[in-house]
């Protein structure tokens, strides 16, 4: 009984070892034989795609050293790019201290149309090169979807589809200037621009333009009220001291907000972002006309008394000589 | 032996199950216990603005025999749209009931003009005196004043407090 159990138990140990030497090298995958392409979208995923602003891509390239090198790579966009749309020529490693560290492998890219290509200058068999597209006019609420390829000293080619992304309705202003009694006056009725500040003197040039304005904004001393904005229609209780333009009847709509921190107006590190869809389903119901003591990383929304546009204006900073504001608008 | 101890700890264990489970209390529509409180008031009184932040200056007042409670909210704040969150104490209920969602109501209503002298406010905050006048006075309430009972735990004692506010003058 003894004997047999200290037999099995050494014929046991011979079996593990029998499958512990077996640890020769297996490939996960076929080798590759080929030219082979990998592509990721750097731009957060979430994040609208706003005209103007740029998308970032990564593309990757590689060719088993004996087959060749990378000759050629390019990227034909399904709407051409606003100008600025570049790959960059560098390809990047990561040092020890975290820093990404260019390696210029090819010349300057070319563009035309919608395609972007670029010609390798190193004798490299594997780069992975940085794509930015800037979003154009033309593509604004429409689907753009991207063709990545790459061709080798061996004939061979690979491709690669990334897409289609949304590009967003809305626009975007950042960094608005307002200070009280004078850059104090704030439309959202510009052709381009998500929102424009005029000032005294742009409405003593132009008093016409008195009927463009939105909103307007006055710091006060007193802490009840700050710094404030007010439509047409505010109670002059709550205004002391600010006269309103003549001409200026807009009775803009507001709802005041805290801590709704859009990454793209606020540049801050929350991952919030205000899409179309916002601005297509928040409920301007419950507005007022003005909107009172706004500090930093407070803000509104807007409707515009013709209920033309809406849109979300997000305090930057708030300080003793104004407001920095950015906003995004959409048009309804 | 060992069986009589067995039984007599399963008897005492079952005992215990059915003393527990006699403190069962019957549940209401809303799911929420009806129990043997009688306390019946108001706790605390709130008010948010749209942005989700208070727009009271210093502590509510709550009178709990005039059955009065007062917000002393900022000069300017806008009283049309206000989620108001009322406290109660333990088990009670409040009726009509505030929205969970979307509870913005208009609350212009129960803001009352008062007219201030000395000592009424110190340090930007509302003092007892004035506190004491409004609740001395029923008749200057704005008879479209918000009015909420509280339901007890035992929901046999109800109570309607009437909510006011009133606006801090401008601070310079």
């Amino acid at each position: 009984m003894k004997l047999r159990n200290i037999y099995s138990a050494i014929l046991l140990a011979f079996a593990f070892m029998g499958v512990s030497c077996d640890d020769e090298p297996v490939l996960m995958k076929d080798p590759v034989t080929a030219l082979s392409n990998d592509c990721i979208k750097r731009s957060l995923p979430i994040a609208p795609n706003l005209i103007g602003e740029e998308i970032e891509f990564a593309y990757a390239m590689a060719i088993p050293k004996e087959l060749g090198q990378l000759t050629s790579a390019q990227v034909v966009a399904s709407i051409p790019g606003a100008s600025g749309t570049y790959f960059d020529p560098n390809s990047y490693h990561t040092n020890a201290s975290g820093q990404d560290v260019p390696v210029p492998v090819a010349s300057d890219s070319q563009t035309s149309g919608g395609t972007t290509s670029i010609q390798f200058t190193a004798d490299t068999a594997a780069a992975t090169l940085r794509f930015y597209y800037i979003v154009p006019e033309e593509a604004r609420g429409k689907d753009v979807s991207f063709k990545f390829s790459v061709k080798s000293s061996n004939g061979q080619s690979a491709e690669y589809d990334m897409g289609p992304y949304k590009i967003s309705n809305m626009d975007m202003t950042r960094n608005l200037s307002l200070t009280s009694d004078d850059e104090c006056y704030i439309s959202f009725h510009d052709n381009t621009e998500a929102a424009v500040v005029y000032s005294k003197n742009d409405l003593a040039t132009d008093p016409s333009l008195a009927s463009q304005i939105d909103l307007v904004y006055a710091q006060h001393a007193s802490a009840d009220l700050a710094h404030a904005i007010y439509a047409a229609d505010a109670p002059e209780a709550y205004r002391p001291g600010v006269v309103f333009p003549s001409g200026f009847s807009n009775q803009t709509k507001l709802i005041k907000e805290y801590g709704l921190r859009d990454r793209q107006l606020s540049n801050l590190q929350y991952s919030h972002f205000i899409d179309d869809l916002d601005f297509q389903q928040i409920n301007m119901g419950r507005s007022t006309n003005y909107v009172l003591t706004l500090k930093e990383e407070a803000g509104a929304w807007i409707e515009t008394a013709d209920g033309s546009y809406r849109a979300f204006v997000f305090i930057n900073a708030a300080g003793a000589d104004g407001m920095t504001v950015s906003v995004k608008r959409y048009k309804m | 032996m060992k069986t009589i101890i067995n039984r007599f700890i399963l008897s005492s264990l079952l005992l215990l199950g059915v003393a527990a489970c006699s403190k069962d209390l019957p549940v209401d529509e809303d799911g929420l216990l009806i129990t043997t409180r009688q306390e019946c008031y108001v706790s605390n009184f709130e008010l948010l603005g749209t942005d989700q932040q208070t727009i009271r200056v210093g502590n509510s007042y709550i009178d709990t025999v005039a059955q009065v409670a007062i917000a002393y909210v900022r000069f300017g704040a806008d009283l049309t749209k206000l989620w108001p969150q009322v406290s109660l104490v333990e088990d009670a209920k409040l009726s009509p009931k505030i929205p969970t969602y979307d509870a913005w109501m208009d609350f212009s209503g129960s803001k009352m003009s008062v007219d201030f002298i000395e000592e009424d406010w110190v340090g930007g905050n509302a003092t007892d005196q004035l506190s004491e006048r409004i609740v001395g006075n029923p008749s200057a309430f704005p008879a479209t004043a918000k009015k909420y009972t509280v339901v007890s735990g035992d929901r046999n004692i109800r109570k309607e407090y009437t909510f006011l506010i009133v606006e801090r003058p401008l601070q310079q």
